[in-house]
């Protein structure tokens, strides 16, 4: 096996792992913060209006990482620097 | 030299470089692709932080989104009324009345005239960006200018710079460097990684959630089929993709102008610590 080959073999196994994990990651913490707003609402329906809000800005601020890794990843797919 | 050089410059034409290896036009090269134009002919590989390109499709669309923006406010202010507003004034009375009555809360209504246009500034600009990408037009230079990190990272520094000069105005010269070492000395570093990172951690939320859908966009648009399928089947896949993507844009622009104006709060709370 090549250098080369190796570099684009571990390239591809490395963004596997970033997706898996962040997957991983962000379905937990989503999970997390969804579980708690519906157990919030269900106390208490007319909080809907404030806990609806509050709930999509966590999400999007825990899904960032995540995001940050599929960037990573898809610059190792397709864009690696060992060519 | 002198004049002559710099004509020459201006004149190289426009070239498309790919991201990783060249020429070729399947989908692998077009991932990161954009027209760069730099000062004479561009170097083979990137010559730095600050290489001598610039892409010229993201200030093309950026200077869009412009235009976009002031002609949707001088075409409300040329039909101002005050009683019950209808149509374009109605969207916009709507957004400004939603971010700032979120100004309001966070920082307190005596701060809503001075933050509260950044604010609505911020997320318009964001959010019409962010869509526009999606307007499926037969140019190929046609994408958001928030999907190139070059945008995103220049907005995430601008926020950081208007936060630490609101801080260094609220707490003086002094009180601010002495902030970072409350509440203990030994957490000096942490507040510095910590106030460091604010700004990455915008720019690389909303380039990733912008591109990721780009990227989406491009792969969808290539999921192949022969004759009537090849018109047909990508239309699901991709309405969904688009759908995605609104709501996507909506969510990011969003967090970011919460974000600066939670950044604005806790830089400028002078009580407390």
């Amino acid at each position: 096996m090549t250098d080369h080959g190796l570099a684009i073999l571990g390239g591809l196994i490395a963004a596997g792992i970033i997706i898996a994990g962040g997957a991983i990651g962000a379905g937990v913490g989503d999970g997390l913060v969804t579980g708690r707003t519906v157990e919030g609402i269900a106390r208490q329906p007319e909080a809907r209006g404030s806990l609806l809000p509050t709930m999509f800005i966590s999400v999007g601020i825990i899904e960032a990482y995540p995001i940050i890794g599929l960037v990573f990843a898809i610059i190792l797919i397709f864009a690696n620097p060992n060519k | 030299m002198g004049k002559l050089s710099i004509a020459w410059a201006l004149l190289h034409p426009l070239q498309r470089v790919a991201a990783g290896g060249g020429g070729g036009s399947d989908l692998s090269s077009r991932i990161g692709e954009h027209n760069y134009w730099c000062f004479g002919p561009c170097p083979k590989t990137h010559t730095g932080f600050f290489g001598p390109e610039f892409n010229v499709d993201t200030i093309v669309m950026t200077w869009i989104v412009i235009a976009i923006i002031l002609g949707l406010a001088l075409l409300v202010r040329r039909g101002l009324s005050t009683g019950a507003p209808r149509g374009v004034q109605n969207l916009l009375e709507y957004v400004s009345e939603f971010i700032n009555n979120m100004v309001s809360e966070t920082l307190g209504a005596a701060r809503l005239s001075s933050i509260g246009p950044l604010a609505v500034a911020l997320f318009l600009f964001i959010l019409i960006s962010n869509y526009i990408g999606l307007i499926p037009l037969p140019f190929s230079w046609w994408h958001s200018p928030t999907s190139d990190i070059n945008t995103t990272m220049g907005l995430a520094l601008m926020v950081f710079i208007i936060v630490q000069s609101l801080s260094v105005g609220a707490r003086g010269g002094g009180g601010y460097i002495g902030h970072y070492f409350q509440p203990y000395w030994w957490l000096f570093p942490i507040n510095i990684i910590e106030e460091f990172s604010k700004p990455f951690t915008l720019a690389f939320r909303l380039f990733g959630n912008i591109f990721a859908g780009e990227v989406l966009t491009l792969v969808l648009g290539t999921l192949l089929g022969t004759g009537i399928a090849l018109v047909v089947l990508p239309f699901p896949y991709a309405a969904l993709g688009v759908g995605l993507g609104l709501f996507v844009g909506g969510v990011q622009a969003f967090i970011f102008t919460i974000l600066t104006v939670s950044y604005i709060g806790i830089a400028t709370a002078t009580e407390g610590h």
